[in-house]
């Protein structure tokens, strides 16, 4: 959840096909204004409208047809007035942004004009959350004929406070960047369950099951960021048997690497769910873990997912050749970096005499050359070298690692094209984990028909069997999208 | 066993921490039973998973023909697997010669290292005036493979 400030700047924002002033965390340093005259004195009101605006530029309004908020000056002068609005809980999309217009006009005057328009940029959140607003504005009324709605500096310091969302889901490496970000969603995270006559094979914490307990696993890596100082996800776990139905009424226990969890358990619910909001005011990578000790038809289970909290939103140097940033932060003067694209992987290495910046297993990395991202990963090897120098050498897979790590029990496809299987694969089994995004699939593989038939593997081995039917690579960009050509 | 300790019998070159061939959920596709049925083993380690997050890697050795000896070997693997790599490169100083496969101890107070690891390959630098033995150490068991490469790699030298 991420409650904020958000400042009516001076500064310009173009977003979602609609170019207007920037409703910022932060306030610019240039003032601006808007003004209307009127012939007889009357009081100066000003109020405000407020929609979300989809990616396709559909709006829909929040407020219901007229201004909120609004503030009356009725006598010459200047200063900041608030007023409160309550805003309600608002469901939000992929590439969602917030816009704020402000209006005004004089008591005896029917219609309200617009003073200006304002926007967010895309929305790392499910939800507005409802909550009341306190909207600041600077109006001046002089020589009562003329209204002045003033913004864009800390002396006109119009602003919107407890403007609150709330963050489900990200993916891992989303909050890197806004455009990234709007893949924020949704993630259920499954813990299936299987009878089990004896769960313990091994010594402590080791026990058996079938693999079929990972069926519906769910690999989540949402990413949030503490750059407003504390930040929470919303995770949700689900309690199913083997037969894919939820298990009602169990205690699931919830642990993390990092940060602090709120409920520390919860009882799942009719649909099988529990969930716990993990807070962190630190970067880092939480594990958070699921568990629930089982029973007497059910043997004990877990599930992780994990959340990638980035220290801040990357800023790429375009006058810098190469860029390196880990985990939201820069790392100072690589010493080298080196791409590598082969087939299937993108393998990125970079070696540094950096010390100051925790560099963590992990952790996500990205390169920007000239401040283009030529690449996004997540950092799987570091080595110190401790003589002559210290410089510690990092390395990565792109994304393509996380189609590793989701399991397919069983496949089966007969007698269908190549292209319909792989989209099969992606919708059934990669998209709900939000972690990759499909791309691009050469409709050559539209012409080739086959039957697979596949257990116990991964949607990596499985997308990668099929490709190579149809002589197709598979890899994922720094977009993290799953191509298929 | 060998023991190599920093700043008395070795000095480290570097350190490497590798979790990319990680897996803390191993299945193990086992080969048939008499009955000709399939055998899967499936093993986790719910501590390793809520260090480093939920891995799974799925392995095909077909040899193991029974329920539990395809279990044994599912839980050998994931020992091996359940935690990062860990490799060391160091410069030997004893004269003491060690082999690859061999399981040596290390020590190191600066890296906050005591443990028992196996040598991945051995090079001998021979000259007049220095000898120079650099050990490559490595938390996980090493595969035949990888044996192989050492010692060809090692046969080349001479």
């Amino acid at each position: 959840m991420a409650t904020q400030t958000r400042y009516l700047t001076n500064d310009s924002i173009t977003n979602n096909g609609l170019s207007c002033r920037y409703l910022s965390t932060s306030q610019s340093s240039a003032a601006g204004s808007n003004g209307i005259v009127y012939g007889v004195g009357t009081a100066y009101q000003v109020g405000i409208r407020v929609w979300k605006r989809s990616s396709g530029g559909t709006e829909t309004e929040i407020t219901s047809g007229t201004p909120v908020a609004q503030v009356s000056r009725s006598v010459a002068g200047e200063g900041i007035q608030s007023a409160t609005w309550n805003c309600q809980e608002t469901a939000l999309d992929e590439g969602d942004s917030i816009v704020v217009r402000v209006y005004h006009k004089f008591s005896n005057q029917e219609t309200w004009t617009e003073a200006n328009t304002w926007q967010t940029e895309d929305l790392p959140g499910d939800k507005l959350n409802a909550i009341t607003w306190t909207i600041y504005y600077y109006t001046r009324y002089v020589d009562l004929t003329s209204g002045w709605f003033h913004y864009g500096s800390s002396t006109y310091n119009s602003r919107i406070e407890n403007f609150q969302y709330t963050v489900l889901y990200h993916k891992t490496l989303s909050v890197t960047e806004a455009s990234v970000c709007s893949f924020v969603r949704n993630i259920g995270k499954t813990l299936s369950v299987v009878a089990s006559a004896s769960p313990e094979v091994g010594g402590t914490g080791v026990f058996k099951t079938l693999f079929k307990a990972l069926e519906a696993f769910a690999f989540g890596l949402p990413a949030i960021s503490h750059i407003l100082g504390s930040t929470s996800a919303t995770i949700t776990f689900t309690l199913l048997d083997d037969l894919g139905s939820p298990l009602v009424g169990k205690t699931v226990t919830f642990t993390t690497s990092h940060g602090s969890l709120n409920p520390e358990s919860d009882v799942t619910d009719v649909n099988g769910q529990v969930s716990t909001v993990l807070t962190a005011t630190t970067m880092g990578l939480a594990i958070v873990k699921a568990v629930w000790a089982g029973d007497a038809t059910n043997p004990r289970t877990f599930e992780t997912i994990e959340v990638s909290v980035h220290d801040n939103v990357d800023s790429p140097d375009p006058s810098k050749e190469y860029d390196v940033w880990v985990q939201g932060q820069k790392i100072s003067d690589p010493l080298i970096v080196n791409v590598v694209e082969s087939g299937s992987e993108c393998m990125v290495t970079v070696e540094t005499d950096d010390t100051d910046h925790a560099i963590e297993q992990g952790y996500d990395y990205a390169i920007y050359r000239r401040g283009i991202k030529i690449f996004m990963g997540r950092i799987e090897v570091i080595t110190k070298r401790i003589a002559p120098d210290e410089i510690i050498k990092f390395q990565g897979r792109s994304f393509i690692q996380t189609l590793l790590w989701i399991p397919i029990a069983t496949a089966s496809y007969t007698a269908q094209t190549l292209k319909t299987m792989i989209e099969s694969i992606i919708s059934t089994y990669v998209d709900p984990l939000k972690q990759v995004a499909q791309g691009t699939i050469s409709p050559h593989l539209d012409n080739i028909t086959a039957t697979v038939e596949e257990t116990d593997t991964t949607a990596y081995d499985l997308l990668q069997r099929i490709a190579r039917l149809g002589g197709a690579s598979l890899f994922v960009n720094k977009d993290r999208e799953v191509n298929i050509v | 066993m060998t023991v190599f300790t920093e700043g008395v019998n070795c000095y480290t070159q570097q350190y490497t921490v590798d979790r990319r061939d990680m897996g803390n959920t191993i299945v193990l596709k086992g080969g048939q039973d008499v009955a000709g049925d399939d055998l899967v083993a499936t093993v986790h380690d719910e501590e390793a998973a809520g260090t480093y997050g939920h891995r799974i890697k799925v392995i095909s050795e077909s040899q193991w023909t029974t329920q539990v000896l395809c279990e044994l070997r599912a839980l050998q693997l994931l020992q091996n697997y359940k935690e990062p790599e860990e490799r060391i490169t160091i410069e030997a100083t004893s004269e003491e010669p060690v082999s690859v496969g061999e399981e040596v101890s290390y020590t190191s107070t600066t890296l906050d290292i005591d443990g028992v690891f196996q040598v991945v390959s051995v090079t001998y630098d021979y000259s007049e005036d220095t000898d120079l033995v650099i050990v490559e150490l490595s938390s996980r068991t090493a595969d035949l493979a990888e044996f192989l490469v050492s010692i060809m790699r090692n046969l080349e030298r001479r």
